[in-house]
This record gives structure tokens, sequence and C-alpha cells, in this order.
């Protein structure tokens, strides 16, 4: 099976064809499959957490992949039309170095200097298209602060070592309303092949809420069909804080605080009975990243409001109110709790 | 020659992965960087930062191609 594909390593996105290349770009690693006339036939690669990658990946899942894109090779080009809405969209920049923030970057890399910071790195390219929207003053849109949103964002998990095989249905979340259910194989997703769970996280990226999403999918052998309507803001549910970009996010919106959400334990000895009870894990203490630290706020400190909210349970949230809600140069009041004395502090944002 | 390329650069890459933290604990981030490109340039199982040629040995051969793009962390 392997034997029937031609590999290509690309280490560098200097010169990267956006206008094919468009996939997670807080991944270390991705694979897109292609036809050589360009059609794109699948993407893998997924991450949902600092944890252990093999969460969400797995070289058997990745085998998997294969094979099913080995049959899409095989039916191609009379299955043309079912890979229509994989093919890259949206497409507002050519390459990277189009971008403001990356323009003075060389084309190829300097092998024999400083080899590394002569790379344009993946993520540097979602971190240039949120700066263009800042640095317009503009919103950013969500599809681009909660970029390629994971299953469980619709309350469903997948088999790493399958291709798109469900291991898990979150209780009471809309897929287990829509009736999908543990072991399902997800065959298709709005009439795209799904060869990956990077294939369903491409249609959840340009999903819009309340879009009607049509699961084709074998079940103890038999086809069968579900559909789910995605609730306003389910894409808001996911969690960005693993990602590299969120560094940069976090200097626009919390000063440069890296939040953790305390334990249930950890809140009752604290005394805290509202919804919002994050410490502060990391302050950044240079640049633009120390503006909190600037302001008074120490590492271990637990923030308990943010500009007047107390439901904020998530840096994910915290970070949301403050990008789509706020303006860059809002002041933004923080209440903290070091030990059992409470604090008041301004920053203002970025 | 590509037939056995897959499985060749699986096994190059399960090594790499395998050894980098030891053998690269003493390297620099630029020197892993090199390494990588040392260990895989001359490797028949990949086409190396090269996607014009790996287009022009699909449409040769045939098949699909395999485009990963992976990161030196």
């Amino acid at each position: 099976m392997s034997n029937h594909f031609v590999c290509v390593r690309l280490v560098k996105c200097n010169q990267l064809d956006l206008t094919l290349f468009q996939f997670d770009y807080d991944l270390t690693f991705a694979a897109f499959f292609l036809n050589h006339d360009r059609t794109i036939y699948a993407r893998y690669g997924t991450r949902t957490s600092l944890k252990g990658a093999d969460s969400d990946v797995s070289t058997k899942g990745l085998a998997e992949t294969m094979k099913s894109v080995l049959q899409l090779h095989r039916d191609y080009p009379a299955n043309r039309s079912s890979l229509a809405g994989k093919q890259p969209h949206d497409i507002q920049h050519k390459t990277p170095e189009s971008f403001a923030a990356l323009k003075h970057y060389a084309p190829e890399l300097d092998y024999a200097g400083q080899v590394a910071k002569s790379c344009i790195h993946c993520h540097q390219i979602r971190d240039a298209q949120r700066l263009a929207h800042r640095e317009a003053g503009g919103d950013i849109p969500a599809k681009l602060l909660f970029p390629y949103p994971a299953p469980d964002s619709i309350g469903i998990e997948l088999d790493p070592e399958s291709r798109a095989r469900i291991r898990r249905v979150i209780a009471g979340s809309v897929a287990s309303r829509s009736g999908l259910k543990r072991h399902d194989q997800i065959d298709q997703l709005n009439g795209q092949p799904i060869a990956s769970t990077a294939d369903l996280q491409w249609v959840l990226h340009h999903a819009r809420d309340g879009q009607r999403l049509v699961f084709s999918i074998i079940r103890d052998g038999k086809a069968a069909e579900l559909t789910l309507t995605l609730p306003d803001g389910w894409r808001n549910q996911s969690d960005i804080s693993w990602r590299p970009t969120t560094w940069d996010l976090r200097r626009m919106a919390t000063g440069g605080m890296v939040l953790l959400p305390l334990s249930q334990a950890e809140k009752q000895q604290m005394g805290i009975h509202s919804g919002m009870a994050l410490r502060v894990q990391h302050v950044g203490l240079y640049g633009d990243h120390a503006t909190a630290h600037r302001a008074g706020v120490k590492k271990g400190d637990v923030l308990i409001s943010f500009d007047g909210r107390q439901d904020l349970a998530t840096e994910s949230s915290v970070i949301r109110h403050a990008i789509k809600a706020k303006r860059p140069g809002d002041a933004i009041t923080l209440r903290l709790l070091r030990g059992d004395q409470p604090r008041q502090v301004v920053i203002r944002l970025q | 020659m590509h037939s056995r390329r897959f499985s060749r650069c699986a096994v190059a890459w399960a090594i790499i992965v395998a050894v980098a933290p030891f053998a690269f604990s003493q390297q620099t981030r630029d020197d892993m960087v090199r390494s990588d490109r040392q260990a895989l340039l001359n490797d028949e199982s990949w086409y190396y930062d090269d996607l014009e040629a790996g287009w022009q040995a699909a449409q040769v051969a045939r098949k699909p191609l395999m485009v990963v793009l992976r990161c030196i962390p």
C-alpha cells in the first residue's frame, strides 16, 4: 500500500502556496494527499491538547487514511464532484510573505547561518492572519479565533487508529441528539469523503452556526444518514489554550497571562463560588507580553473577574471576550486573589 | 526505485524521531535543522523540499502524492 505514493517533505512555509495548502497551521505535523493535478484527496494531522499526540493521531490511523486515499485515487476523476468541497477556498493571500508581518523573509532557508530563524513556521501564518485583522482595527473572525474545531466541539471523539470511527459520543451533546453512536464509521460529511479526523475538521472549520451537517455513516455494516444542526456558538466551545498561536492572542487579550482553571476542590478551598477561577500559570515579563506583569499581576494569582465578567470559566472564553467584545486600547479591570487577599488591576488590550 | 520509498522512509523517520532527543540533545535548533536535511536530502524515499519534482513524479508514476509538512521542534 505504501509503495503507491510519491512522498514529498516540506520543511518550511517560505513561499508556501496558500492557494493549495490550507490546513490547521498550529500543527507540527500535517500531511496532504493529492492528485498530480493538484486536487486534494485528503488531509491528515490533528492535535487537541498538549498531551501526547497519540490521543489524536497514530501510524495505524495514518495507514487507514492512506488506504482510503488510494481508493479515492482509483475512483478519480469520476468522483471529482464529491471532492469539490475539500479544495481550498477563502483564498486571500497567495503566500505567507504577502502578509505584512512576514514579508521580510527570504524565499530559501539560510542553511549556512541562522537557519531556524530564516524559516517561516506554520503557526506564523495564523499569527499573521490574526494580526492583519487586529491591526486593521477590525474584528478577528470566529473562524480565525477558533480554527479547525475538534470533533468534541459537536460532541464526538474519533478513534485515532481509524480513519474516522466514533469512539465516544458525549452525553447530551448535539451529536448525541442527532443519533450518532459509538462505533459509527463516518463515511462522508456533507457529501465529502472523510478519510481522517482532519477531513472532518476541514468541514467544521468552514461551517456556520445553524448549518446542517449530513453524516453518511456505516453502522453494523449498513449505510445510514443522520443530520445534525449546529447550534449557535458551537465553535466557541473549542479549547484553543494548547495552540502555539494562542501565545500572541494572550498578548492582545490577557496582558500576557497564561490561565489554567482551578479544580473544584481548589475552588472550594479558596471559597470561590462563582464560575470563574483561573490561576495565573505564567505571566510574561518582557515587552508587549508583560502588560499584566507591569500592572502588578504575579504568577500564582487567581483571576476571579475579567471586565466585570465572573462567568468566563476557561482561558479560551476570556480570550474570546477580550477579542470579540472589546477593541485594542480598551481598559479591562481584573479582580484577582493572591492567597486570600483580593487585588484589582487594570490592563489595556493590544 | 520508488517502490520501496515509503517503507524505507518510515524506518528512517522512526529512527530519527526515536533518537533525536538523545542524539541532538547537545545540538542547537539550527544544528537539528541541518542534521535533518543531511539525513533526508539524499534519501531516495523522499523528495526533500521539492514539490515540483513530486508533481512530475506523481504524474509519470500515476500515483497520489503524500506531502508532509513537518517542523523541527
